[in-house]
C-alpha cells in the first residue's frame, strides 16, 4: 500500500514496482538495466555474493541507487548510465 | 542541551545493554525490549511512527517483516550482513518503528536509515563521530548525495561539486503543472530571472542570471540530454512529464565543460529514459479552461492534452510523448497553439548503453500589439506610415533595440490595435511559426570498473518565419527574435573518457578527457545591401552561414576520505567561421569540504571560473547582425565573464536543506554598439554603429535555497539579492547607460515560496515568485512620446533616454494544482496560473500577460 500517492502517481505508472526478498545481487542488477538502464559495476567480487530485501515504487534512479548502496554499506558513484559499486570504507585501513 | 546530554548518557548506558542480545534473550526473550523502554528518543519520521509488536521467539527476519507491515513502511536491506535467523523477542503494545528496530538490530552495526517518506533502509557501517552523543539518531539522506550529471563530465555526487547547482525534480513539475521555463526557473533556481511569458511571445526573456553579462540579451547554454539546443532563447516550454529533471549552473564556472557561451551558465534538461518490463502503458492528461483578460470581453480557451505511451522489455526501452495546447486571443491577435512530439529509445548491452532522444515543437502564433498602446497610436486610417519618425533605432546600451513608431514592422500595413479591436476584424491567423527540433544519443561503454568512455552526438535547429516584433517598441529579445527568423542547425559530437582511481573513503581521483566539434548552419535573415539599421525595412536576404567550434576539455578532481574534494579544469576551444579563427582558455578550480556530524552534513565549497561568448552565435548574431556587415566584426574578440563564488550547503537529514552562494563576477569586453550619427541625419537620416569589446558589467550577489520537510509537507524557498552594475563604457559611447548605473531589467531581488502537500488521495502544490526593484523603461511615456510626432530623432539617443528610465516596485506570480485521485490511476487535477490576475507591469509598463488562467482536467492510467 503506497501512501502519497497522487504525487507518486505522476511517476510510478511509468516504473512500476520492483520488490525483492534476499534476492541475488545479479538480479537487481538485470532488473536495473532493463527497469532504468543502468548498468550496476561491481568493483568487489564480495559485492556480487550478496542479497537484497527492498521494494521500489516509483524511485528516481538516483534514489534506488542509494538505497541499494546503503543497504550494502557501499559508495555508489554514478557515471552517467553507470553505476560503480564499491565498499564504503577500504578493506584494510591504509597503512 | 542539558537534556540533550542526558539523553547522550542514558544512551550510552543503554547501549551495553542492547549489545549483548544473545545472552540477554536466552534468558528471558523479552526482557531486553522492556529495559529499554523508558529510554526518551527522537525519531525522525517515519521512524516515529507508532505500532504495536507481538512477536515472541521469531526469526530477525519475520520480526523485520511484521515492522514492515505494522507501519506500512518500505524496508530494505542486506540479508547477508544481519543474523536474519536469530530468534528475537519483542512484545509491545505501543512502540515507535525506531526504537523497535534498534532493539532488533541490536548488537550488530546496522542501523535504520531514513530513505523517504515510507522507505527505511538498514545500514551497515553508518557509524559516524557523532553517533556516541546521539545514539537514537538515525542518519538521513540529504542533498549532497544527489547525482548529477551537469557540472562533471559523467556525472557524480552532488558531494564533491565546487559549484552552486539546482536541480529541479520532473515529477514536482508535474505535479505543479509547471510546463514553461519561466515557472521552473524562477521557483526553483535562485539568481535566475525569466521574465514570464505569453505563448505568443516566442523568445524567453531573461531579466538576470547573477545580473546581466550583455547589452544585448543574456541567456544560458541550454542543452536537451546533453544536446546543445541551437538557439536557446527559443526554447521556453517543455512537457514535465517527460522530464526527469533540469539541472542548472548559473555562473561562468561550468564553461571549463560546457565551453564556449557558457558565460551565463547552463541549463540541462535530462529527459526520463525509464521503461518497465510487460505490456506498453500509457498516461492521458487532458485539461482545459478559461483565462481571464482585461482585453478581451470574455474568458479566452486555454487547453492541453497529452499522451504518453512507454515500453520495454529485455534491455530495451522506448517512449513517446504528444502534447498540443492552445491559448485563445486574449489580446487581438494573440492566439496561439503548439504541439510537441517527443520520443526516446534506450538499449542496454552488457558492457554498452545507447539511448536516444528527438523531439519537434511547433509553435503557431498570432502577431499582436500592445494593446496599452492602442491609445497612443490613434492613427488616421491611410495615413502614410513614418511622419517626423519612419523608424527609430535607439542606442541599445540597455534592453531597449528599436522603437517603430507609426511603422509597420512585420509587413502589411499598420493598424493601431485598439481600432482593429473595434472594428472587430477578423484575426489574420498565425503570423508566427517556429519548429524546434532535436535528434540525437548517447552511447556510454563501461569496459571496466575503472573507465567510462560517452560519446554524446545531436543536431538541433529550429526555422521562425514571421516573428512578431512583440510591442511597438521593441526590446533586444524583441529584436532578437526578430532577427533569428529564418532558421539555424547546429551539430554536436563530444567524447569523453572517465577514469577513476583510489578507494572511495580513502582517496580518490578522477581524470577526464574529452574533445568536441560542433558545426552550426546559421540561416537567419540578413538586411539586404542598403539596409543595414532601418528595422522598417523588409529587404531581407537569406544566405546561410557557417562556423564551427572545436574544443578539447582536462580536467582533474581528487577526494581524500570522502570529505576535502578538489578540482581544476581546463578547456582548450578554438572557433572558427565568418570571423578569424580565434582560439580561447578557459579554466575552472574549485574545492569543498563535507562534514558530517550525526544528521547534520554541512558542506563548504568554492569555486573560479571564466567562460566566453563569441561574438557570432545564432543568439548574439541576432542582436547586431542585422545591424553591422560581418566585415566590420572581424576584430571582435569574444566577451567573458569571470569570478568566483564561495557557498555553504546544509543538511539537516531530509527534514531540512539549506544552500547559500555569494558571487562576484565580472562581465568584460562586453561588444557594444557605439553610435554614430550620420550627416543629413536631421533630415531623417540613420543612425551608424561600430562595434567594439569595451563594455563590463560587475556581477555581485547573494542567493539562498531551502527545502524544508514534515510529514506530508514540503516547503521550498529561495532569494536572491543581485547588483549588476555598469563598470566600464567604451569613450565613444552614446547611449544611456553610465558607469555605475544598475543593468536595466535586472530585479534587486526575487524570491519564492512554495508548498507541497501530499496525501493519499489528495495532492496539492502552491507557489508563489516574486521579482522586486528593478529599472526600465517607461514604456508607456516613450510610446506617448513617439506618437506625438514632435519628436526628433536625438530624443530618442543616449543620455536623452535616461528620462525614461522609471523604477519598477515588483511583480508575484502565484499559482497552485491540486489533484484528487478518484480511483487508482484517475486523478482529478486542478491547476491555476496567474492567480492574482496581473496582466500588466513585468518587466516594463505595456508588456501584457494573460491573465488568471485556470484549468480542470484528467489525469488517467492505461
Amino acid at each position: 500500500v503506497r501512501r502519497g500517492a497522487a504525487t507518486d502517481d505522476d511517476v510510478s505508472w511509468l516504473r512500476g514496482r520492483l520488490v525483492y526478498r534476499d534476492a541475488p545481487l545479479a538480479h537487481v542488477r538485470a532488473d536495473l538495466r532493463r527497469w532504468y538502464g543502468l548498468e550496476l559495476v561491481l568493483a568487489d567480487s564480495a559485492l556480487a555474493a550478496r542479497h537484497l530485501t527492498a521494494s521500489f515504487a516509483g524511485e528516481p534512479p538516483d534514489e534506488v541507487l542509494r538505497v541499494i548502496g546503503l543497504a550494502l554499506g557501499a559508495a555508489i558513484e554514478r557515471r552517467g548510465d553507470t553505476a560503480v559499486v564499491r565498499p564504503r570504507r577500504p578493506p584494510a585501513p591504509a597503512r | 542541551v542539558t537534556t540533550g546530554r542526558r539523553r547522550a548518557l542514558v544512551g550510552a548506558l543503554a547501549l551495553p545493554l542492547l549489545a549483548a542480545p544473545g545472552a540477554v534473550a536466552a534468558q528471558s526473550p523479552c526482557a531486553r525490549g522492556d529495559a529499554t523502554s523508558d529510554v526518551p528518543r527522537r525519531w525522525p519520521a517515519p521512524l516515529d511512527r507508532l505500532i504495536e509488536l507481538h512477536a515472541r521467539d521469531v526469526e530477525l527476519r519475520d520480526a523485520l517483516a511484521r515492522v514492515q507491515a505494522a507501519a506500512r513502511l518500505r524496508l530494505s536491506y542486506s540479508g547477508d550482513l544481519l543474523p536474519l535467523g536469530r530468534r528475537v523477542c519483542l512484545w509491545r503494545e505501543r512502540v515507535s518503528v525506531g526504537d523497535a528496530l534498534a532493539e532488533l538490530l541490536a548488537g550488530t552495526d546496522v542501523r535504520p536509515v531514513v530513505a523517504g517518506a515510507d522507505a527505511v533502509v538498514l545500514a551497515p557501517g553508518a557509524r559516524a563521530a557523532g553517533d556516541a552523543a546521539l545514539p537514537g539518531m538515525a542518519r538521513g539522506l540529504g542533498t549532497l548525495d544527489r547525482v548529477v550529471v551537469t557540472g562533471s563530465p559523467a556525472g557524480a555526487s552532488e558531494r564533491a561539486l565546487p559549484v552552486a547547482i539546482s536541480v529541479i525534480d520532473g515529477g514536482a513539475l508535474a505535479a505543479a503543472g509547471t510546463s514553461t521555463l519561466a515557472g521552473a526557473l524562477d521557483q526553483a533556481a535562485p539568481g535566475i530571472w525569466l521574465w514570464a511569458q505569453s505563448p505568443s511571445n516566442l523568445a524567453a526573456r531573461y531579466g538576470s542570471i547573477r545580473g546581466a553579462s550583455s547589452f544585448g540579451v543574456s541567456y544560458p547554454k541550454i542543452y536537451i540530454d546533453g544536446i546543445e539546443v541551437a538557439n536557446p532563447l527559443l526554447f521556453t516550454r517543455f512537457t514535465p512529464e517527460i522530464v526527469e529533471r533540469i539541472e542548472v549552473i548559473r555562473g561562468p564556472q561550468g564553461a571549463a565543460l560546457y565551453g564556449a557561451d557558457a558565460i551565463s551558465g547552463v541549463v540541462n534538461v535530462v529527459t526520463r529514459h525509464d521503461g518497465g518490463a510487460g505490456p506498453p502503458r500509457g498516461l492521458l492528461r487532458t485539461s482545459a479552461g478559461l483565462s481571464h483578460s482585461e482585453f478581451a470581453e470574455r474568458g479566452v480557451l486555454a487547453q492541453e492534452h497529452s499522451l504518453f505511451v512507454r515500453a520495454g522489455a529485455r534491455g530495451r526501452s522506448a517512449g513517446l510523448a504528444a502534447t498540443v495546447g492552445t491559448l485563445g486571443p486574449f489580446v487581438p491577435r494573440a492566439a496561439s497553439e503548439q504541439l510537441a512530439l517527443s520520443g526516446n529509445a534506450r538499449a542496454v548491452g552488457a558492457r554498452a548503453i545507447v539511448s536516444g532522444t528527438a523531439r519537434l515543437v511547433v509553435d503557431r502564433a498570432g502577431a499582436p500589439t500592445s494593446p496599452l498602446l492602442a491609445d497612443l497610436a490613434q492613427v488616421p486610417a491611410g495615413a502614410p506610415p513614418g511622419g517626423a519618425l519612419a523608424t527609430a533605432d535607439v542606442v541599445s546600451a540597455g534592453r531597449l533595440a528599436s522603437m517603430r513608431p507609426r511603422g509597420g514592422g512585420t509587413g502589411g500595413p499598420y493598424r493601431a490595435p485598439g481600432l482593429e479591436a473595434a472594428l472587430a476584424l477578423p484575426d489574420t491567423g498565425p503570423a508566427q511559426s517556429l519548429r524546434q527540433y532535436t535528434l540525437g544519443g548517447t552511447a556510454t561503454f563501461t569496459p571496466d570498473a575503472r573507465w567510462t568512455h560517452v560519446v554524446v552526438a545531436g543536431i538541433d535547429g529550429y526555422r521562425l518565419d514571421g516573428a512578431a516584433a512583440g510591442a511597438s517598441i521593441a526590446s533586444a529579445v524583441d529584436s532578437a527574435l526578430r532577427a533569428a527568423r529564418g532558421g539555424a542547425d547546429r551539430g554536436t559530437v563530444r567524447v569523453s573518457s572517465v577514469a577513476r582511481f583510489g578507494t572511495v573513503g580513502a582517496r580518490a581521483g578522477t581524470l577526464t578527457l574529452g574533445a568536441e566539434h560542433a558545426r552550426a548552419r546559421d540561416a537567419t535573415e540578413t538586411p539586404a545591401a542598403g539596409h543595414g539599421g532601418a528595422y522598417g525595412a523588409n529587404a531581407f536576404a537569406r544566405s546561410a552561414t557557417w562556423w564551427s567550434t572545436t574544443g578539447a576539455v582536462a580536467q582533474a578532481s581528487v577526494a581524500w576520505r570522502d570529505a576535502l574534494f578538489v578540482t581544476g579544469g581546463l578547456r582548450v576551444e578554438r572557433t572558427a567561421g565568418a570571423l578569424d579563427a580565434q582560439v580561447a582558455t578557459l579554466p575552472m578550480l574549485g574545492a569543498s569540504w563535507v562534514r558530517a556530524h550525526g544528521d547534520v552534513s554541512l558542506k563548504l565549497r568554492g569555486a573560479y571560473g571564466k567562460g566566453i561568448r563569441p561574438p557570432q552565435t545564432v543568439t548574439r548574431g541576432a542582436t547586431w547582425s542585422h545591424r553591422v556587415p560581418l566585415a566590420a566584426r572581424a576584430h571582435l574578440e569574444p566577451e567573458s565573464q569571470s569570478g568566483v563564488e564561495v557557498g555553504a550547503d546544509v543538511s539537516v537529514g531530509r527534514a531540512l536543506t539549506l544552500h547559500l552562494t555569494r558571487f562576484d563576477q565580472r562581465a568584460s569586453g562586453l561588444i557594444q554598439p557605439v553610435t554614430t550619427v550620420r550627416d543629413g541625419f536631421a533630415g531623417g537620416g540613420r543612425l551608424g554603429y561600430e562595434l567594439q569589446n569595451v563594455g563590463a558589467i560587475d556581477n555581485r550577489g547573494w542567493e539562498l535555497q531551502g527545502v524544508a520537510r514534515a510529514g506530508a509537507l514540503a516547503v521550498t524557498g529561495s532569494l536572491a539579492l543581485v547588483d549588476s552594475r555598469v563598470a566600464r563604457l567604451a569613450s565613444g559611447y552614446r547611449g544611456d547607460l553610465r558607469p555605475g548605473d544598475r543593468m536595466l531589467e535586472v530585479p534587486a531581488r526575487t524570491m519564492s515560496l512554495a508548498a507541497t502537500w501530499t496525501s493519499a488521495r489528495w495532492s496539492t502544490t502552491w507557489g508563489a515568485a516574486r521579482a522586486s526593484d528593478w529599472i526600465n523603461y517607461d514604456g508607456l511615456a516613450l510610446g506617448a512620446a513617439l506618437a506625438g510626432g514632435t519628436a526628433a530623432p536625438r530624443d530618442f539617443v543616449g543620455a536623452q533616454l535616461r528620462t525614461y528610465w522609471r523604477e519598477y516596485a515588483g511583480v508575484t506570480r502565484v499559482r497552485g494544482a491540486l489533484a484528487y485521485r478518484v480511483r487508482a490511476g484517475t486523478s482529478l487535477v486542478l491547476s491555476a496560473e496567474n492567480l492574482l490576475d496581473r496582466q500588466r507591469g513585468e518587466p516594463d509598463n505595456v508588456t501584457v500577460l494573460p491573465g488568471r488562467t485556470v484549468l480542470a482536467g484528467l489525469r488517467a492510467d492505461f
